[in-house]
């Protein structure tokens, strides 16, 4: 499942600064951006198939040089957002794999985790304690008359 | 290849064939199981791990295309708009089921008499009763007595899963409409059960429950049905049904988990595979004696696929909710269930609540209906969101149709070289209608609720649970592939036990009368011995 060595350096720089233009870094929130190198790591490490995440990185380059004369990561902010925007309308699978491996790796990084109020921590095997809520809602519901309909 | 013979071989390991070989081991006979996948080990399920909602939309997705895993085999599926979603392991698709567990009602078993469509079922609800209540006792269910949506019962049930803050929102929304609600029957443990623990609300019950609080059949009749001896082998692939030069069928050849073609022989085999495997396996296994398929002689066999198409509804409100925390499920409302011909269509549907959803789940969602946003605003937008959505689904009737059917596909093959299994599936008229009053009646509780944005979907794609049809029950041998007790019309040692068997498709999970089936044909299979091929 891991894909990250088969990225290049030059894939990995493309891949954070199209992360980061998805989700930027916040100081409001004491968050990193999705482009921030653990983040991103998690990120290609994610693609279950190099190969797809390579073609969609291309095909983000592609539009950049087509219109810039040059690579996504070398762009103003603007353009970036720009090209970003005509890369998910002329490659929506492709970004749409970006998006999907990006909120994947985004939204369990610890210092995100922290900055929502949750614990950096998996699921299992701690849990979590939601409260019970008040039962005497369903006291009209008990209250009501049968309304399955009878099948003899 | 080895040739053994047994007395009985049953083709499957998940609910149903669970169920099955648990009932049928107090007969003491030699009964071999196969399963193509493999025994899970919940400690290694993905909610022990950081990256657990990664791993659910990969190597655990429900869908057999996008996981991929060795013990999955395709599925073309291009040309239905609802997904196929599976699990093959031993337990099936319960490894990944939310845990659902409501029953029928008895209308469910009279579809023609009461609505003029559809087939009656040759059973009714007074037949299964007793093995809802067994199978809810062997599964463990939490739960509430006392639903008027239904007749009294006798069932087991621990206490209910927590209402939580999402259930108690929308429990005032119901009450202000005056709608039924009910705490939702879920094969979830609330305190321990059978030597399990009790849930501990990892809210990550549809990637495998690492707790062993869900009453996924491995957990709940394997252990009981191995002590009581029947062999159970994984990694084991059929490709066919054989047949003997009589007509009955003699058993099964099978690759192993070293890809070795095998063959073992069985005086009585029971398919188990699934709504869409069963088909398949039938379909595959042609002879001079079927060479329309097995059990095929009706022409049905693959024919009236049901899914339930499922509308999802979520609303967005402006206090916390309970998110990520606990099971999916907590309440369910069958307002909407029976027929009400004011609302043009027949049938209805189950609204079961969706507690909340998990990070990754809240981000995809937003950005999926364009709640959340690329760029600057996205911080904002997530927030906006995550921990603040709750809402349901509808599970909507489907209605059976011929043209909705599993075939075999020409060109696609499992790792074995086995035909994999085509779908073909179109919603009807009435599905469509019903999903829309199902949209519009949701938004309202979500509104009286106090939600403040609605967003909704449907049907769903990815919601191809339930496959139901493919190998119809009914007494007459022209219009049903079984008998009233699960047999084979057209061969009288074969006997199917999955959802293939249903006549109609209700308005709720099938699990529960999956498994209650399971256990009423194996009581009649132990009630009928001495005449059991006659």
């Amino acid at each position: 499942m891991n894909t990250q060595s088969a990225i290049s350096n030059d894939d990995m720089h493309t891949l954070a600064a199209l992360a980061n233009v998805i989700i930027p870094p916040s100081a409001a929130y004491a968050v990193p951006g999705a482009g921030d190198p653990d983040i991103c790591k998690g990120i290609a490490a994610g693609a279950r198939r190099a190969e797809r995440l390579q073609r969609a990185l291309g095909e983000l380059n592609a539009i950049a040089d087509a219109a810039h004369g040059c690579l996504f990561q070398t762009l103003s902010d603007s353009e970036k957002m720009s090209v970003a925007e005509q890369f998910r309308d002329q490659h929506a699978s492709s970004a749409g794999l970006i998006e999907a491996l990006t909120m994947q790796a985004y939204y369990r990084d610890p210092r995100v985790m922290a900055s929502l109020g949750m614990d950096a921590r998996p699921p299992f095997p701690e849990g979590y304690k939601p409260p019970e809520g008040d039962w005497s809602l369903l006291d009209p519901v008990r209250r009501r008359a049968p309304l399955f309909r009878k099948a003899d | 290849m080895s040739d053994q013979t047994v007395d009985v071989l049953i083709i499957g390991a998940g609910a149903s064939g669970a169920a099955m070989a648990w009932s049928l081991a107090e007969t003491k006979m030699h009964i071999v199981c196969l399963e193509q996948g493999p025994l899970m080990n919940p400690l290694t399920y993905p909610s022990a791990s950081m990256d657990w909602e990664q791993q659910a939309a990969g190597e655990m997705n429900t869908n057999p295309n996008v996981r991929c895993l060795p013990s999955d085999y395709p599925i073309n599926e291009d040309e239905s708009p609802i997904k196929i979603a599976n699990f093959n392991a031993v337990g099936g698709g319960t490894i990944l089921y939310a845990g659902h567990f409501p029953r029928f009602h008895p209308s469910d078993f009279r579809v023609n008499s009461l609505d003029g469509v559809a087939a009656d079922w040759p059973i009714d609800y007074a037949a299964l009763a007793p093995f809802y209540a067994e199978n809810e006792r062997m599964t463990g269910v939490a739960g509430a007595p006392g639903d008027p949506a239904y007749p009294q019962d006798n069932a087991t049930r621990v206490p209910p899963l927590p209402l939580g803050q999402s259930g108690e929102v929308l429990a005032k929304g119901f009450n202000k409409l005056g709608w039924h609600w009910w705490p939702s029957d879920t094969a979830i443990v609330t305190e321990e059960y059978d030597g399990r623990a009790p849930c501990i609300n990892l809210g990550a019950c549809g990637t495998g429950c690492a707790q062993g609080a869900k009453g996924s059949s491995d957990i709940t009749y394997w252990p009981h049905a191995l002590r009581a001896g029947v062999e159970l082998r994984t990694r084991c692939r059929v490709r066919e049904i054989t047949v003997g030069d009589d007509g009955m069928a003699t058993g099964a050849i099978y690759y192993d988990g070293d890809g070795k073609e095998q063959r073992i022989n069985a005086h009585v085999v029971i398919m188990a595979c699934n709504g869409v495997g069963t088909p398949r396996l039938l379909l595959n296994s042609k002879s001079a004696q079927f060479p329309d398929g097995l059990a095929n002689s009706s022409g049905l066999v693959g024919k009236n696929l049901m899914f339930h198409p499922y509308a999802m509804i979520q609303g967005v409100f402006d206090e916390e909710l309970d998110g990520y925390m606990g099971p999916h499920k907590a309440i369910r409302s069958q307002e909407f269930y029976e027929t009400d011909a004011d609302r043009g269509f027949v049938r209805g549907y189950t609204l079961e609540i969706q507690r909340g959803m998990a990070p990754v789940r809240t981000a995809m969602t937003g950005l999926r209906h364009q709640r959340i946003r690329w760029g600057e605003t996205h911080h904002d937008d997530y927030r906006r969101m995550f921990k603040r959505m709750t809402g349901m689904v509808a599970v909507c009737e489907d209605l059976p149709e011929a043209h909705n059917q599993v075939t075999l596909d020409p060109v696609l093959k499992d790792s074995d070289g086995i035909p994999a299994p085509k779908i073909t599936y179109t919603l009807s008229d009435n599905s469509k209608r019903m999903m829309d009053h199902a949209v519009g009646k949701a938004t309202e509780i979500l509104k009286a609720a106090g939600a403040t944005d609605v967003i909704s979907e449907a049907p769903l794609m990815w919601g191809g649970w339930h496959l139901m049809g493919t190998a119809r029950m009914g007494k007459n041998p022209e219009t049903s592939v079984v008998n009233e007790w699960g047999r084979s019309h057209d061969v009288k040692n074969l006997f199917i036990v999955d959802g293939s068997i249903f006549t109609t498709s209700a308005g709720v999970n099938p699990t529960n009368t999956i498994q209650a089936l399971a256990l009423y044909v194996a009581d009649q299979m132990k009630s009928r011995l001495a005449t059991l091929f006659d």
